[in-house]
C-alpha cells in the first residue's frame, strides 16, 4: 500500500448539494491515508455531511480539487467513477438511505446482485453471513420502516461492506445512541479495521461526530469544523479539550 | 401614465421570464431524456437480473393494474361517442364514412391520448411521489454511493414499462371502444351488420395507421416517464416540495402529450 493519500482535498470549498451558493466550509485541505481512522467534529449545520459527501466524491466541490486514489475527480471517466464508488463506502445518517421498498436482506443484497453474477443462493449466503456478523439476522425480512433509525444505519453499514471498500465514510453513526449502541459500532469498526489490516487491505474510516468523547481511544486523527473552516487537531490536549463539557446537540431531522 | 408603463413593463418582464423559464425547462428535460436514452442503450444488458424484473414490475403496476379502468373508459366512450356517431351517420345516410370516422377518432386520437392521460394521472403521479420521496430521504444518493446508476435502476425500468403499458392499454381501449360502439348501434336498432361495420373499418385502415399508433403510444409512455422521473429525480428535493412538483409534472406531462399528439398530425397528413 502506498503512503500517498487515498482521498485528497486541495483548497476545496464545500456546500450542500441543494444549496450550492451557500458555502459552508472554505479552503479545506485534507489528506486521508490508507488505514487511517479520522473523527470529524462539528456542531449541527457546520457542514459535516456536506464535507463527507464532497470527500467521497458524491457532491462536486464548488471550488478546489478533489483527488481520489491520486486522480482528479473532475477529470474522471464514467467507468473510473463507477469503480471508485465501489471502493468508497458511505453510510448515510438518518437511517442510511436504505430503499424503503426492499426488505433488510434485499437492501444488503442489492449491490451484490447489481454488481456481480452470483446466483441468488450465493447472494443469500453472503447476506446471511453479514447480518449474522452484526447480530441482525432476525430482521432480514422486515422493511426499513419497521426499524429504528440507528438500526437502519447498521444495516446501511453492512450494505456498504458488500463492496470491496478501501475508504468508509460514516456520517454521525453515534448520534443519539445509548452506550450499548456506541459500543456496538466501535467494536464492529475496530474488528473490521483489524481484520482488514491483517489481510493486507486496510480500510480507512472517516466518522463525523458532535464531540470526540466516544471515539478518543479509537480514532487516530481528529479535525473540527469551526467558523466555516476545517482544522486538524494536532495536539492530544486539544482533542481532549474539544467540547468535553458541552451538552449534546439538539437533533435536527434534516441531519445537517 | 408612468404607472401604466411600469406595470406593462413589469408584465412584459414577467412574460419574458416565464418564456425563458419554460425554454430552460424544456432544455433540461430534453437533456434528461437524452441521458436516459443513452443509459438505456449502453446499459440495457447490465445487471439484467436486477433491472429487468423492475421493468416487468412497472408493466404490472402501470399497465395491468390500469386495465380495468381503461376498459371501463373504452366501453363508456364507445357507447356514448361512437355509438352516437354511428347512429347519426346512419340517419343521414353516410354509413360509408363510418370506417374513416372511427379510425380517425378512436384509433388516431381518442385511444392513444386518453390512455396516456389515464396513465399519466395514475402511474405518472405515483412515479413523481415515489421518486421524490426517495430523493428527499437520501435513497437516491445512497444508490449512487453504491455505484448503482439511478437512471439505470430507477428511470430505465419506468421508461420501458410505461411505453409498453401505454401501447397495450391503448390497444385494448381501441378494441373495446369499437366493439361497444357497434353494440350501441345494435341496441338502437340500426341496421348495421357486424360484417359491414368491421368491413368498413378494415377498409379505412392503412398499415401506416398501425405503425403510427404504435409509435405514438410508445412515445407517450416515454414522455410520461421522462416528465415524471425528471421532476422526481433531477434536482435535490425536500419533502414539502413533493406535492408541488407532482402538480407541475401532471400539467407538463399533459402539455407534452398534447403537443406530441399535434406533432403526429403531420405524420397523418401523409397517410
Amino acid at each position: 500500500m502506498s503512503k500517498a493519500a487515498q482521498v485528497e482535498l486541495a483548497s476545496v470549498d464545500v456546500a450542500r448539494e441543494d444549496e450550492p451558493d451557500r458555502v459552508l466550509l472554505r479552503d479545506v485541505t485534507w489528506g486521508i491515508e490508507a488505514g487511517q481512522w479520522w473523527a470529524i467534529g462539528g456542531s449541527p449545520a457546520s457542514g459535516k455531511t456536506a464535507l463527507l459527501s464532497v470527500a467521497a466524491g458524491l457532491t462536486p466541490p464548488t471550488r478546489g480539487v478533489v483527488r481520489i486514489f491520486g486522480q482528479d475527480l473532475a477529470a474522471a471517466s464514467e467507468s473510473e467513477l463507477a469503480l471508485w464508488r465501489r471502493e468508497i463506502g458511505f453510510v448515510f445518517e438518518n437511517g442510511g438511505g436504505l430503499l424503503g421498498r426492499l426488505s433488510i436482506a434485499e437492501n444488503v443484497a442489492l449491490p451484490l446482485r447489481y454488481h456481480s453474477d452470483l446466483d441468488l443462493a450465493q447472494v443469500r449466503a453472503r447476506v446471511d453471513a453479514l447480518l449474522g456478523q452484526a447480530g441482525l439476522e432476525s430482521l432480514a425480512d422486515l422493511v426499513p420502516n419497521q426499524l429504528t433509525l440507528p438500526l437502519r444505519q447498521r444495516v446501511a453499514l453492512l450494505r456498504s461492506l458488500t463492496a470491496p471498500v478501501r475508504v468508509l465514510f460514516l456520517d454521525s453513526p453515534l448520534r443519539g445512541l445509548a452506550p450499548s449502541g456506541v459500543r456496538w459500532w466501535l467494536d464492529f469498526l475496530r474488528e473490521l479495521r483489524a481484520r482488514r489490516a491483517a489481510e493486507g487491505r486496510p480500510v480507512s474510516l472517516i466518522m463525523s461526530a458532535f464531540d470526540f468523547r466516544a471515539v478518543r481511544e479509537d480514532a487516530e486523527r481528529f479535525a473540527v469544523l469551526e467558523h466555516g473552516r476545517f482544522r486538524v487537531l494536532e495536539e492530544a490536549e486539544e482533542v481532549a479539550g474539544y467540547r468535553e463539557d458541552a451538552a449534546p446537540p439538539v437533533q435536527t431531522v434534516d441531519g445537517v | 401614465m408612468i404607472g401604466t408603463t411600469d406595470s406593462s413593463e413589469r408584465y412584459l418582464d414577467l412574460v419574458g421570464y416565464r418564456v425563458v423559464q419554460s425554454a430552460v425547462l424544456v432544455r433540461d428535460m430534453a437533456a434528461f431524456a437524452l441521458i436516459a436514452l443513452g443509459v438505456m442503450l449502453t446499459k440495457f444488458g447490465v445487471s439484467r437480473k436486477v433491472v429487468h424484473p423492475l421493468v416487468l414490475a412497472q408493466i404490472r403496476q402501470a399497465g395491468l393494474r390500469l386495465l380495468p379502468m381503461t376498459i371501463f373508459l373504452g366501453v363508456t366512450l364507445g357507447l356514448v361517442i361512437i355509438g352516437q356517431t354511428v347512429a347519426l351517420l346512419n340517419r343521414v345516410g353516410a354509413e360509408a364514412l363510418i370506417g374513416s370516422v372511427m379510425v380517425t377518432v378512436v384509433m388516431r386520437e381518442l385511444g392513444p391520448l386518453l390512455t396516456a392521460i389515464v396513465v399519466l394521472a395514475r402511474a405518472g403521479t405515483s412515479n413523481v411521489v415515489e421518486l421524490g420521496t426517495m430523493r428527499a430521504l437520501g435513497e437516491v444518493s445512497a444508490l449512487e454511493s453504491l455505484g448503482i446508476d439511478p437512471i439505470h435502476y430507477l428511470v430505465m425500468p419506468r421508461m420501458l414499462g410505461l411505453a409498453v403499458s401505454v401501447f397495450c392499454l391503448a390497444t385494448y381501449f381501441v378494441l373495446v371502444a369499437i366493439v361497444s360502439g357497434w353494440v350501441f348501434a345494435f341496441l338502437q336498432d340500426i341496421p348495421l351488420r357486424p360484417a359491414a361495420y368491421f368491413g368498413r373499418l378494415g377498409d379505412a385502415l392503412h398499415w401506416q395507421d398501425f405503425a403510427l399508433f404504435g409509435l405514438k403510444t410508445l412515445l407517450f409512455g416515454v414522455v410520461i416517464a421522462v416528465v415524471s422521473c425528471y421532476h422526481g429525480l433531477a434536482r435535490p428535493l425536500r419533502f414539502e416540495e413533493i406535492s408541488a412538483v407532482t402538480e407541475r409534472a401532471v400539467v407538463e406531462g399533459m402539455v407534452a402529450c398534447v403537443l406530441l399528439d399535434a406533432l403526429f398530425l403531420v405524420g397523418y397528413v401523409f397517410v
